[in-house]
């Protein structure tokens, strides 16, 4: 699909659009005037059909009226789209340019403004085009155009008139022209796009410009296909108000009073003729000022005339948004030493010259800070070029030149376009500098992502593993040194000597005087009900040998269960026939945890006023007289659990005060709660800790129970258990001596 | 005790208690569906008696019957565990559960309250008094013990504790090129304190497995006797 180029926004559109999708811009123009033959007067631009010039367009033609000779540019072989005539009519206007459709007013001013709320110089404009008729296209070609005479603007006039400026002449023109000739410096190449967009203007004027442009390239010859050399002061295709811009130079701030005008530079001969619209400026002054300010303004330097040349209607109807190179057509505004001042530069500005520059300031003003030392991953984030190249303040000069749009040929304005859209190659190099470590690591983390989601085939397990066939070998050895134990197949085994903390738990239970009430806290698990059993049994048996009351409750929500199930059972085995009615209360389940057993300290009947059964526990003759746990002649705490018992510890043996508290626990929490019987004064008075335990108090009541029968298998599955890892560590041993020899050196290390 | 002398409940538990510990046992083979019933069954029983036990023994007898039936003084005693308890309720109701913050809070501060006071009242200071008069030579005297072995025992004990506590020490020193490490000192005497954690990890280890084994020695008597008679039966 055939695509053309905006002329204002330079963006590709659909050939078969009339407007730009983007910025709605003509893309065609609407009509295309006749080439005006060298001599021949402007006939004017051709009226739009049905439509009225626009007042501010009708306004520039009348410069174009008052025109002496139009001038003729060089003559060249035009295609069909030479520029057309000034009459672009409403409808060929861009959007912007209509009154209809105009852009958003500024602040301050309403919008859809009539004219007659318009400003006075737009009114004036406006009230021009009326009287103005359709004026034909200024031609440039023979030398400045003669002044509007009395179609000169009223605003115009006025200003010339207070200021007591005689009207421009063509004469003061040339004589200006000759001044600033003497003057420019060489120029510099004209951007070549620039050069080249004005041929493809001109020879296809209907692709791509509005009908605007054309008027202002109409006249216009086509450039050369060559580069085109430099042009010399004066010389070239130069716009009226640029070359008026040349011929006063820099520009300086004009007083209002009584300052002499200064004629602006007209287009010289041979030079491209200038718009109709720019015509009329060819005569009006731009500058007043007075004698001194004109010498000195004569004495600058003015502007290259490429840099002038280049800045030309045709850039804006250029296909290509004109490049980099041609923000060397237009020097800035700026003034260097002493061409700010056209009397010199003063004393005082002098001084302050001589001064250190503010530039090496900083840099001399800590020479001794050492450089920092930047990181080698920052270090790699620097752009190649960029860490080659200077300062990145750009000068003036290097500021881009505006190369679309009506600011064309300005430095440092707001581009048109955004950046994006510039079809320009960065100057900077955006490949990061990786060391290789880096790069290394960047690769595992790869490899680890790319792998990541992704599922390994899992392995096939054999049907008997090595480590269930020794699992089960194991098993039948201890189940085999198991039963032959307990069949009495394995010999006798003697009790085991009972230690320290065993003995002064049965003489705690010695102590308490008979009938008297006990609380038994039985705080374990079924799961552990075997070791449990066997270790709590012969103390549980002794409590009932002296008639203790027993009191039994539990933390646990299964502990009450547990509790009547040993009672029943020791009571079974051992012949004490002891009952519930007299002998023992279950009072259930104690809730909350910690902050539980701590309530039930401190207020026993409150916390639990019923029994497990629903009875009134607390109203029998032995628990009557309880207000605390103070009150019991003992307290015993069954349980596997570490936390438990430290929670019974530090909760409720603060509160006993004289009574003692003796630990029944499993042989594997018997490390941890051991700490608390060696204190002085012991927080409690002894422990019975798992099977051995158990057995040692049977030992000491001489009262074999279920601990005894237990305690014989226990020792042969031991000496099993030692033998079979004596055995294991054997054979690692083996045949890891064996493997060694056969891997050699080459064996990987893990 | 022969099978014959069991009455059916008896018999019953017995032949259960005999399925469910071959069941247990068929782990030896691997994760299977009898252990996943076992076990599951296990779970169940144990919540559900949970439940009986705490409806019967708390909450019927200190909350329903103090409401229906209670005086004045027991009325009020209950009506305020019952608004706490219906605002923790709203804690399951995302829309609410900003009304349940203040019975949470109590909780949550009287749990704190008592574990912290504990542990200072019950544990610190008693257990710091006792590594204290571990090098107590006069109370070794009252005791019977020799002072030297007394004291022995109080340096092992003290250098123990101490060498596991700078184990957990984790500071280091950086220096300059060099990655961080700890100090030649700490290092020494962090290794000493790894001897004194691995004894007590063995220890540890011991006593779970005694405990294990006194549970497999019960079930498999058990298992014995609920066969031997079977097997002494004519």
């Amino acid at each position: 699909m055939a695509e053309m180029r905006c002329p204002m926004c330079g963006k590709e559109n659909p050939a078969e659009l009339e407007r730009c999708q983007h910025c709605q811009a003509r893309l065609r123009p609407l009509e295309t005037p006749a080439p005006h033959e060298p001599g021949q007067e402007a006939t004017g631009p051709a009226t739009p059909p049905g439509g009225e010039v626009p007042d501010w367009l009708g306004s520039f033609r009348q410069v174009d009226e008052g025109a002496a000779a139009p001038l003729e540019t060089e003559e060249s072989a035009t295609e069909a789209g030479e520029a057309e005539a000034l009459a672009l009519g409403e409808e060929e206007l861009p959007e912007w340019l209509r009154s209809e459709e105009a852009p958003p007013s500024p602040a301050g001013e309403p919008e859809g403004a009539s004219p007659g709320d318009l400003p006075e110089w737009l009114a004036a404009l406006h009230l021009e085009s009326e009287e103005a008729s359709m004026s034909p296209p200024v031609r440039y070609d023979d030398g400045p155009p003669p002044h509007p005479g009395d179609q000169e603007p009223d605003w115009l006039r006025d200003l010339r008139q207070r200021q007591g400026v005689e009207k421009f002449t063509p004469q003061l023109a040339e004589e200006a022209e000759e001044q600033a000739a003497d003057q420019v410096p060489e120029a510099q190449n004209a951007p070549p796009k620039a050069e080249e967009a004005a041929p493809q203007e001109t020879q296809e004027p209907s692709e791509g410009i509005t009908d605007w442009q054309h008027i202002l390239d109409q006249d216009q010859p086509p450039a050369k296909a060559e580069t085109p050399a430099p042009r010399a002061p004066g010389e070239g295709e130069l716009p009226a108000w640029l070359g008026e811009i040349k011929a006063a130079g820099a520009p300086t701030p004009a007083g209002p009073e009584g300052k002499a005008e200064t004629p602006l530079e007209p287009a010289a001969e041979g030079e491209e003729e200038t718009p109709g619209w720019l015509s009329r400026f060819e005569g009006s002054p731009a500058l007043i000022l007075d004698e001194e300010e004109q010498a000195a303004l004569a004495a600058e330097a003015p502007l290259p005339a490429a840099e002038v040349e280049a800045v030309t209607p045709a850039a804006f109807s250029s296909e290509e948004p004109p490049q980099a190179e041609i923000p060397s057509s237009v020097p800035p505004f700026i003034f260097e030493g002493e061409d700010l001042f056209i009397g010199g530069v003063p004393d005082w500005l002098k001084a302050a010259d001589e001064e250190a520059p503010m530039e090496s300031a900083p840099e001399e003003s800590a020479p001794d800070l050492a450089p920092a030392e930047l990181p080698t991953w920052v270090e790699a984030m620097r752009p190649a070029r960029l860490a080659a190249a200077g300062p990145s303040i750009l000068d003036e000069s290097e500021k881009e030149v505006e190369g679309a749009g009506p600011l064309v040929g300005l430095r440092g304005v707001l581009p048109v376009e955004p950046e994006v859209a510039r079809l320009k190659k960065s100057s900077l190099s955006v490949r990061l500098q990786i060391p290789e470590k880096q790069a290394e690591r960047i690769a595992i983390l790869e490899s680890l992502l790319r792998t990541e989601g992704k599922t390994a085939p899992a392995r096939e397990k054999p049907a008997a593993a090595t480590q269930n066939i020794l699992r089960v070998l194991i098993f039948l050895v201890l189940a085999l040194a198991a039963v032959l134990s307990l069949l009495g197949l394995g010999g006798q085994a003697g009790l085991p000597q009972f230690p320290a903390p065993v003995f002064d738990a049965s003489q705690a239970v010695n102590a308490i005087p008979g009938g008297a009430a006990v609380l038994v806290a039985v705080d374990y698990e079924p799961a552990f009900s075997a070791e449990m059993d066997a270790a709590a049994a012969p103390l549980l048996d002794h409590l009932m040998l002296k008639g203790a009351y027993l009191t039994l409750v539990s933390s646990l929500p299964t502990g009450p269960a547990q509790a009547e199930r040993l009672v029943k059972g020791v009571s079974l085995r051992a012949g004490h026939h002891y009952q519930d009615s007299g002998q023992y209360a279950n009072l259930g389940y104690i809730p909350g945890g910690t902050s539980g057993v701590l309530t039930f300290a401190e207020i026993p009947q409150a916390a639990l006023p019923f029994a497990a059964d629903g009875s009134r526990a607390w109203e029998g003759e032995k628990l009557r007289s309880i207000r605390s746990l103070a009150d019991f002649a003992l307290v015993v705490v069954l349980t596997e659990s570490p936390e438990v018992a430290r929670a019974w510890i530090e909760q409720a043996q603060p509160l006993l005060g004289t009574t003692p508290m003796v630990m029944v626990t499993s042989a594997q929490a018997e490390p941890l709660v051991r700490p608390y019987y060696e204190t002085t004064p012991r927080q409690v008075t002894g422990m019975v800790a798992g099977l051995a335990g158990g057995a040692g108090y049977e030992r000491i009541l001489s009262r074999p129970g279920l601990a005894a029968g237990l305690w014989g298998a226990f020792g042969n599955l031991n000496l099993a258990a030692v033998a079979i890892m004596l055995v294991a560590g054997l054979v690692n041993v083996i045949s890891g001596a064996l493997a060694r020899p056969r891997s050699g050196g080459s064996e990987e290390k893990l | 005790m022969s099978l014959a002398g069991l009455n059916l409940a008896e018999l019953a538990g017995a032949v259960c208690g005999l399925a469910f510990t071959l069941a247990v046992f068929s782990y030896l083979l691997g994760d299977n569906p009898l252990f996943r019933v076992a076990i599951a069954v296990f779970v169940g029983v144990t919540a559900a008696y949970a439940l009986v036990v705490t409806w019967y023994n708390v909450l019927w007898p200190q909350l329903v019957i103090p409401l229906l039936s209670g005086s004045r003084s027991e009325l009020f005693f209950a009506l305020a565990p019952v608004g706490l308890s219906l605002l923790i309720f709203l804690k399951a109701f995302p829309k609410w559960s900003s009304l349940g913050n203040p019975a949470m809070a109590f909780l949550v501060g009287v749990g704190a309250a008592a574990a912290i006071g504990g542990a200072v009242l019950g544990t610190l200071i008693p257990q710091a008094n006792a590594s204290i008069n571990l090098l107590d030579v006069q109370a070794a005297g009252q005791s019977g013990m020799p002072w030297m072995i007394k004291l022995a025992e109080g340096t092992v004990i003290l250098v123990g504790t101490l060498s596991s506590l700078v184990y957990f020490h984790f500071g280091s020193r950086r220096a300059p090129g060099e990655p961080p490490r700890r100090s030649e000192a700490i290092g020494v005497v962090s290794w000493v304190g790894q001897l004194f954690i691995a004894i007590a990890f063995g220890v540890l280890f011991a006593g779970v497995y005694a405990a294990a084994l006194t549970a497999f020695l019960e079930r498999v008597q058990s298992i014995l006797a609920f066969f031997l008679p079977l097997l002494a039966t004519p």
